[in-house]
């Protein structure tokens, strides 16, 4: 690798010694670079903390020449100087790395597709729960969103929605592998990955064919290296606190809302009167006919403490932190020790890894172990073996399970604790404690419900990948790859006859099995060679993949032990069990693909590719497909006219064009299953058998996409500044929908192939060094995307789809709805309107929610008055990241976001329960108010509550990280080679956000903040 | 490594590739379908037996389908109000929310337009595809016209559903292969006349046994095709509907003479009801002509919620101090309350129906909070302790002038024994306690407190779905069977086929012989009471409280002479004798003078349905009789405080769902317009 210089101790009369220090921009010592006299042999290497001596012969015209790979050459002249330090810029290489595409690696210079690549460095920037989280902000055109929950996926998008009701999730291959089963990537442990590659584009990911339509993530783990061995450990320790965007009322405000709410409800149409105070004028005999406040005699008797005095004196009524009951500090520790090492026959990488995550919802925990082992043996040099096994095992400890609940159970703890009233107190004055604090038997008593329901979830994934390649005739090789893939999942749940889940009655208990088994072989013969200015490459492929899932579950009531959990279901008698289930599901895929590669000169680059695919569970005569893609590229730089602009480092055209397709149909489709059913007569029963709801429709197909891809990649000022503008459009055909039937056919459903939808955007990646004086430096990763989905027809060409929402020339996921344009006002006018629109059976009413008579008829209707009122996936995503160093210190900050999108945020009342947040609401002293009027009854509610939509565009600062590499000459002395401490803040907060109550990300009213301390060593 | 060895090598690995070797057989990418069958088997001789039983799931539906049944059969009628829980309140009140789009507001638990219409529209398609295939795959003749029958009478069976809740619908009488979306309305006249076609072709090719218990027979297409018959008769089609109405009622009275020559009545009114566990001796009552059949021997994947409405009728009981949900008491959905109509319906005193129809008293049933009700009683200045399985809870129907209770908070009030007591104070002279929690419908400034607001979940419960063989006290999947049908219904189809061709006495004839059923007989004991929680008795899964005690606040008395403070006796009732068109029974004349008839005729009707009440109150029959003989309106306004301000006549039918309106295309291929939609909707929503 370095080369050897020898230094000549001749030492003449002019000779003179000198010293100094060769750093990186960054301050941080260079060991082993290079110091040589310029035209001579006579040279140097640096020692471990970058000084280095070397005795010059004539030094007054000597010039000193420092090199290091990776870094520009830097001459110094020595002059009267004896002792010269050096600073090495970092060489612009970013053209020369080497980036993974589907079946290879290339260079990056001679990529054509849409390929954006997310380093380690990247990826373990700050610790996460699973990769998806770390990819977010990462890459221009990936829309990830994030979960609150410890061990559950958010979502990912690449280049928004194209399909309807087929999935629009990506393709992941890790280490060329193909996965077939749920998920896959989330069991890697992000300190194992090498790169990841987002294939974006038609173009690259043709080559997956029927599966590229939502883009494929390449995933490389990080194997061994020739002649180096390295033992690093790297841990954080996280502490996570809740953050409420909002809170909920409290006692004054809740009873203030509550009155109003029976003053509304005491409206006697009969004789236009309300019997009730307004909630304005509190009365302790007002309070004490409202149902609400007296249901229950502990809760009762608290709020009578505020009417101690004579008037109301909300500050007298005890309150309980039922919030603070549920939620606790949470702690997360993730540890990995890896090593690596290689000689010239046997490259070799192995890690362990530990993640303990607890969640700020009592209950809710999520622990990873992982191990890693990448093994590849040259025995021969014409041949080489790998083999990589990634174990991994989780455990997700759910939390409150609202699983075998009633329809009366929130779904999660905070839920339940919020919907207690501020007045409601645990325990009577006996100290017994209250099953429904408030008296509703919907509310109900949280305390140690943690310890009451739990929901545990294990995975085992063992996913391997195996290759033999072979190096057959000049610039011939044949690889086989064996991918095989097994999961087993658990998901048990428990829930004790104290749990509010169970509403006391009888303890129950599930639990299902999944066994997921997949398999990819792949024959791939490739070909490379060059003829003069010809380069030319050549891959083929013949694959074949299969999937098996097998599952069973079972369920019962009456668990008389709590520790038996899930586990001894057997002792319950054949009446308690409740559920009870057995699967099988299988699916084949099998493909040929062709690839070529052609490059001339180094200037034009051409890839054509064409594959064809079988697929299953497509119908007989429409299994397969083909699936073709060519894109040039053309290196601007490599002209002559631009060689002699010396600030531009690299300019490169792409245009790319590919067909892929999506076949995520539900298995069995095509089949016209029917339903078996046990009909009883009287104790005795009968097989019968009935129709499913969905018709089968025997000439499904596959969905296909075909996009255009037209991109600049540049890079300028020494690749100070770099970066990628892409643009592009695609349009999918027969699209595979769920489509509404009329019930009158007996059937509610089908899927079928029938319309087209478009969807079009552009993806900006820029990466610019803003600064770099002596110590310091200031560089900016930017990554913007637009982009925007429209039908363009669908089952009876440009005929809308009312039914499921789909309208032509409108973005697939859209609100459709009934237009609220403000409050009913007690206002001659309004009152007007009121009385016209009441007489056709509206019942509005001052306070009330306005929502547009679209067609003036004075008639609300839903085939008249609902409109579009907006998108609900952003058209916008955007990722910023800050990065400040000087000497061994960095600061970075990650800003990310999604903007220009709606959310329906609820009615934003619901008079009911506790869990109302403070907010804006309409009184007849309050007219301009935000929200309509309380009300108190369940189904009494206001018509048109649901009808509050809000832009929800938001941009948070995800994390600021604050890191020190310690100098090596420190560490040195402890014979470790590199020591990174740094310290974060997740989370930090929200920077912009139009909803001003609740962290849209998340959709809840509070938030996680972490932070989190970390160590990286390398010995 | 030689050429010559690469060479082959290269060769090999293109033969490799060129095979596909992992995929050596030519069938890899076959799809076996191998955990199911599918719809080819409907040709088959075994795939038609099967399908001709699956048919019976869908009488399953209407009971298992959550709370359909009870919203648009029970709701915004004159028998029951809105409870506690309000899920339903668009169903009684016909708010505005009330539209072809019922919307989530705010609980999902609210039975959206559509569901009725799927569930009916889903019955219709297996029937009609019995149909299609019954021909080609059954020769033997019998069995042919066996399942012609059993497809015919679930078309009927669903449509007649369809017609009476949303008028006129689509005539489906093929199965469809297939997207099909061009439909339009057929006339109301050509819906119903399809319907007694349909049930012609069962009555015919039924058998006149019952091949098995829940299995059609001839009896059941009789009983509903004179139902059907009456339909036609009713009010709602007078606009067309005279041409057939002498040869139908004729033909009611024929029909209904051979059912009830079967089935006898059963012995004493609260032998139906009486339910100790799934297919115990009350759903095998003569009795019973077709029920819905639920069991504990299904399987769980097709029973879902099982028979839901022992949920929907019942107060609660459970946050009571001493009590805790039990599997006897149910869960307490009270998305029904009963209202002042039912306590003026019934003669009280004479009879029996109410108080076997009505749970008036619950047992306390939690050991674990009974020590906050003991205390001294400050009117009588006793110590009370209370046990488990002392009276815990008690309403009182007494009559207004009852001055035994006073408000305790009021001034002059007779104060309780401790705050944990609820409702009024009542030194019980049966049990010689003050029972903790009492509920009278009168107090004695006259004021209705079952009326007031503050006790909207306080009411007697309907009993007659109470289900004690559940596994679980959460558990929704309720295994009583669902009636459909009865003699005693059967003998009022016939009574109001006679009035509707003037024969009011022999109409009373036929009534009276259901009303002596209904009167309390000689030496019975009229506080006895029983329903199906009696079932948790023998249900192993019941929990028991830390003292090995069954949790279980089942009592076995009513409040018959608590309400009604009168000695006790065991003389038989009488409320039979004497009644004649002129002079019906005083309960009776007081609503005919409230709801304003004059009319024979009209009184005779008001009579009748009142009857049905008294009879089959809660069944989910009321809707549907009330808005076939548009009754509906003024007794929905004069006894359901909630219908009051907003019902109308466009509400004698539901609105089309927006679902369908949708969905459907015009027989151009293209979706309907906002004008075609509306003018295939419903007038007036």
């Amino acid at each position: 690798m370095l080369l050897m210089f020898f230094s000549v101790s001749a030492i003449g009369q002019n000779a003179r010694t000198i010293t100094g220090k060769v750093t990186d921009s960054g301050g941080a010592a260079l060991p082993g670079a290079n110091v040589v006299v310029q035209g001579t042999t006579v040279g140097v290497q640096t020692d471990i903390d970058g000084n280095y001596t070397i005795t010059v012969q004539d030094p007054s015209s000597a010039i000193l020449e420092f090199s290091f790979i990776g870094y520009t050459k830097l001459q110094v002249p020595v002059g009267n100087q004896s002792k010269v330090d050096a600073v090495l810029k970092e060489e612009y290489t970013g053209i020369d790395e080497i980036v993974v595409v589907g079946y290879g690696t290339q260079k990056k210079s001679d990529i054509t597709g849409s390929v954006v690549s997310v380093s380690n460095e990247q990826i373990t920037a700050r610790p996460v729960n699973n990769v998806f989280q770390a990819l977010q902000g990462k890459a221009a055109g990936v829309d990830i969103t994030t979960s609150l929950r410890p061990g559950t996926l958010g979502s990912i998008s690449i280049r928004g929605a194209r399909s309807l009701t087929a999935s629009n999730s990506p393709l992941y291959v890790v280490d060329g592998i193909p996965i077939l089963s749920n998920s896959g990537i989330e069991t890697l442990n992000e300190q194992d990955i090498e790169s990841i590659e987002i294939l974006k584009d038609a173009s690259a990911t043709a080559i997956y064919g029927s599966r590229g339509a939502n883009g494929v993530v390449l995933v490389t783990t990080k194997r061994g290296t020739d002649g180096q061995f390295h033992l690093n450990y790297s841990g954080t320790l996280t502490n996570e606190q809740m953050i409420w965007r909002s809170q909920y009322m409290d006692v004054a405000e809740f009873m203030e809302f509550s009155r109003w709410g029976a003053y509304y409800a005491s409206y006697d149409a009969k004789t236009g009167l309300y019997s009730r105070l307004p909630g304005n004028t509190p009365t302790l005999t007002n309070d004490a006919t409202i149902n609400y406040f007296t249901a229950e005699p502990t809760a009762w008797q608290n709020i009578q403490k505020g009417w101690a005095g004579s008037t109301w004196d909300p500050s007298l009524v005890e309150t309980f932190d039922w919030l603070g009951v549920v939620t606790q500090p949470a702690y997360t520790q993730e540890h990995t020790l890896s090593a690596s090492g290689g000689t010239k026959n046997m490259k070799a990488y192995g890690s362990i890894g530990y993640l303990d995550n607890q969640g700020t919802t009592k209950g809710q925990e999520y622990r990873r172990y992982t191990v890693r082992t990448n093994v590849e043996l040259n025995p021969r040099e014409w041949i080489t073996f790998g083999a990589g096994i990634n174990g991994s095992w989780q455990y997700q400890d759910y939390g409150q399970s609202a699983t075998g609940g009633s329809s009366n159970v929130t779904g999660d703890l905070i839920a339940a604790a919020a919907r207690i009233e501020p007045y409601s107190l645990p325990y009577d004055e006996d100290g017994n404690r209250i099953v429904h604090p408030g008296g509703k038997a919907r509310v109900w008593n949280v305390i140690d419900e943690w310890k009451y329901s739990t929901n545990q979830r294990e995975t085992l994934r063992l996913l391997g990948s195996f290759f033999t390649e072979v190096k057959l005739l000049k610039g011939l090789r044949y690889r086989l790859n064996f991918g095989p893939d097994f999961r087993f999942y658990r998901n048990g749940y428990y829930n004790d006859s104290r749990s509010i889940v169970r509403e006391l009655s009888a303890a129950n208990a599930s639990v299902s099995n999944t066994k997921d088994f997949s398999y990819t072989i792949d024959n791939l013969l490739y070909y490379d060679n060059n003829f003069g200015a010809h380069n030319i490459g050549v891959t083929l492929l013949q694959t074949a993949s299969k999937w098996t899932s097998e599952s069973s579950s079972i369920t019962g009531q009456g668990i008389e032990v709590p520790s038996q959990l899930w586990y001894n279901i057997g002792s319950l008698t054949s009446s308690q069990l409740s559920g009870w289930s057995s699967g099988l599901s299988e699916r084949q895929l099998e493909s040929y693909m062709a690839r070529v590669n052609y490059n001339y000169n180094n200037k034009y680059l051409l890839t054509l590719s064409g594959r064809w695919d079988g697929a299953s569970q497509l119908a007989e005569g429409n299994k397969w497909a083909f699936f073709p893609s060519a894109a040039i590229a053309w290196r601007l730089d490599q002209e002559n006219f631009l060689k002699g602009v010396a600030w531009i480092d690299q300019l490169k055209l792409r245009l790319g064009f590919g067909t892929v397709g999506n076949s995520a149909v539900d298995l069995y489709s095509t089949k016209g299953a029917i339903t078996q059913l046990t009909v009883p007569f009287g104790s005795s029963t009968e097989t019968g058998y009935t129709l499913t709801n969905s018709v089968a429709n025997p000439d499904l197909g596959w969905e296909r996409t075909t996009q255009y891809n037209l991109a600049v990649d540049f890079a300028v000022l020494e690749g100070r500044i770099n970066g990628t503008i892409e643009a592009y459009r695609s349009s999918t055909s027969d699209l595979l929908l769920t489509v509404a039937l009329p019930s009158v056919t007996g059937y509610t459903s089908t899927i079928a192939n029938v319309g087209e939808t478009s969807n079009r955007g552009i993806d900006l990646t820029i990466n610019a060094n803003l600064l770099n004086v002596s110590d310091f430096s200031w560089d900016i990763n930017a990554t913007a995307a637009w982009q925007r989905d429209k039908i363009e027809s669908l089952m009876n060409g440009k005929e809308d789809m009312v039914a499921n929402n789909w309208f032509i020339g409108e973005s697939i996921g859209i609100i459709y709805d009934y237009e609220k344009v403000g409050i009913w006002q007690d206002t001659p006018q309004d009152q007007e309107e009121i009385t016209l629109l009441n007489a056709n059976g509206s019942q509005f009413a001052p306070g009330k929610i306005k929502v547009k008579d679209q067609n003036n008829d004075y008639r609300i209707d839903g085939n008249y008055d609902r409109v579009i009122i907006g998108n609900t996936s952003p058209r916008w995503t955007i990722g910023l990241t800050n990065t400040f160093n000087y000497k061994g210190i960095d600061l970075s900050m990650f800003i990310t976001g999604r903007l220009k999108y709606i959310t329906g945020v609820g009615q934003g009342l619901t008079g009911m329960y506790g869990d109302q947040r403070k907010l804006d609401y309409w009184t007849p002293d309050n007219t301009d108010a935000e929200y309509q009027r309380p009300f108190m009854s369940e189904a009494g509610g206001d018509t048109y509550a649901f009808t509050y939509y809000k832009d929800d565009s938001w941009i948070k600062i995800r994390n600021i990280s604050l890191g020190y590499q310690l100098p090596a000459n420190l560490l040195n002395k402890v014979k470790i080679n590199s020591l990174r401490v740094f310290a974060q803040i997740q989370n930090a907060g929200m920077l912009w956000s139009n909803n001003n109550f609740m962290d849209s990300e998340y959709g809840t009213l509070y938030y996680n903040r972490g932070y989190v301390f970390g160590i990286n060593v390398g010995f | 490594m030689n050429k010559l060895l690469k060479t082959i090598l290269a060769i090999w690995a293109i033969i490799l590739i060129v095979s596909g070797i992992s995929s050596c057989t030519e069938d890899f990418l076959n799809e076996e379908l191998k955990t199911q069958r599918n719809t080819e088997y409907f040709k088959t001789p075994e795939g038609i037996a099967d399908l001709a039983d699956g048919l019976y799931n869908n009488y399953r539906s209407f009971f298992m389908g959550r709370e359909q049944s009870v919203s648009t059969n029970q709701c915004g009628t004159d028998e029951f109000i809105v409870g506690g829980d309000q899920a339903q309140q668009t169903w009684n009140d016909y708010n505005s929310n009330l539209g072809s789009i019922v919307p989530n507001v705010p609980t999902t638990n609210v039975t959206k337009t559509y569901e009725i219409w799927d569930m009916m529209y889903k019955a219709i398609s297996d029937a009609n595809m019995l149909l299609a295939n019954v021909d080609a795959a059954i020769t033997d003749a019998d069995k042919n016209k066996l399942y012609k029958a059993e497809g015919s009478f679930l078309r009927a069976f669903s449509y007649f559903r369809l017609v009476q809740q949303y008028g006129p619908v689509v005539l489906k009488l093929e199965p469809s292969s297939g997207v099909e979306r061009y439909f339009v309305r057929a006339t109301k006249e050509a819906c119903v006349n399809q319907i007694i076609e349909d049930f012609r072709t069962a009555y015919v090719g039924l058998p006149v046994a019952e091949p098995a218990e829940g299995k059609l027979y001839k009896d059941v297409a009789a009983h509903f095709l004179a139902k059907a018959l009456l339909y036609r008769c009713s009010e709602i089609n007078n606009d067309w509907n005279s041409s057939y109405k002498t040869a139908d009622l004729a033909e009611i009275i024929t029909l209904t003479d051979e059912v009830i020559a079967n089935h006898p009545l059963a012995a004493d009114f609260s032998d139906i009801f009486a339910y100790t566990g799934p297919d115990g001796p009350n759903e095998r009552l003569p009795e019973v002509i077709f029920a819905a059949q639920f069991s504990s021997t299904t399987t769980v994947a097709n029973d879902g919620n099982g028979n839901y409405n022992h949920l929907l009728f019942l107060s609660v009981y459970q946050t009571l101090p001493g009590f805790v949900r039990d599997i006897a008491g149910g869960r307490e959905y009270q998305r029904c309350r009963t209202n002042e109509y039912a306590y003026s319906v019934f003669d009280l005193e004479n009879d029996s129906r109410f108080w076997k129809s009505f749970k008036t008293k619950a047992n306390l049933n939690n050991i674990s909070n009974l020590a906050t009700l003991n205390g001294t009683d400050p009117n009588t200045n006793t110590a009370v302790t209370y046990a488990q399985g002392d009276l815990g809870l008690i309403y009182i129907i007494n009559k207004a002038g009852d001055t035994r209770f006073t408000d305790p908070a009021a001034p002059g009030g007779t104060p309780k024994v401790k705050s944990t007591h609820n409702g009024v104070y009542f030194n019980n002279p049966v049990t010689g306690k003050p029972t903790p929690h009492v509920y009278p419908r009168y107090l004695a400034d006259g004021s209705g407190f079952l009326k007031l607001p503050v006790n909207v979940s306080r009411f007697p419960a309907l009993s007659k779905w109470i289900d004690g063989s559940r596994p679980a006290v959460a558990a929704t999947a309720g295994r009583r069977d669902g009636i459909y049908a009865r003699v005693s219904e059967t003998y009022l189809i016939k009574a109001e086929a006679l009035i509707r061709q003037n024969k009011y006495d022999e109409a009373i004839t036929v009534m009276n012989i259901v009303r002596a059923r209904a009167q309390f007989k000689n030496g019975e004991n009229r506080s006895a009471y029983s329903d199906g929680g009696a079932a948790v008795l023998s249900n192993s899964n019941a929990p028991l409280n830390k003292d090995g005690k069954l949790i279980n606040s089942y009592c076995t008395s009513n409040s018959y002479y608590e309400s009604l403070d009168i000695p006790v006796t065991t003389a038989v009732s009488d409320i039979t004798t004497g009644i004649t068109p002129a002079s019906l029974p005083a309960v009776d004349e007081a609503i005919i003078t409230t709801l304003g008839y004059a009319s024979d005729y009209d009184r005779m009707m008001c009579f009748l349905l009142n009857e049905r009440s008294r009879e089959l109150y809660g069944e989910l029959f009321r809707w549907e009789d009330l808005a076939r003989t548009k009754t509906l309106i003024d007794r929905a306004k004069t006894f359901n405080e909630g219908s009051l301000a907003a019902i109308q006549d466009k509400h004698y039918v539901r609105p089309i769902p927006q679902t369908f309106l949708d969905a459907i295309y015009n027989a151009d291929g293209k979706a309907l317009t906002a004008d075609e939609k509306a003018a295939m909707q419903n007038p007036g929503y």
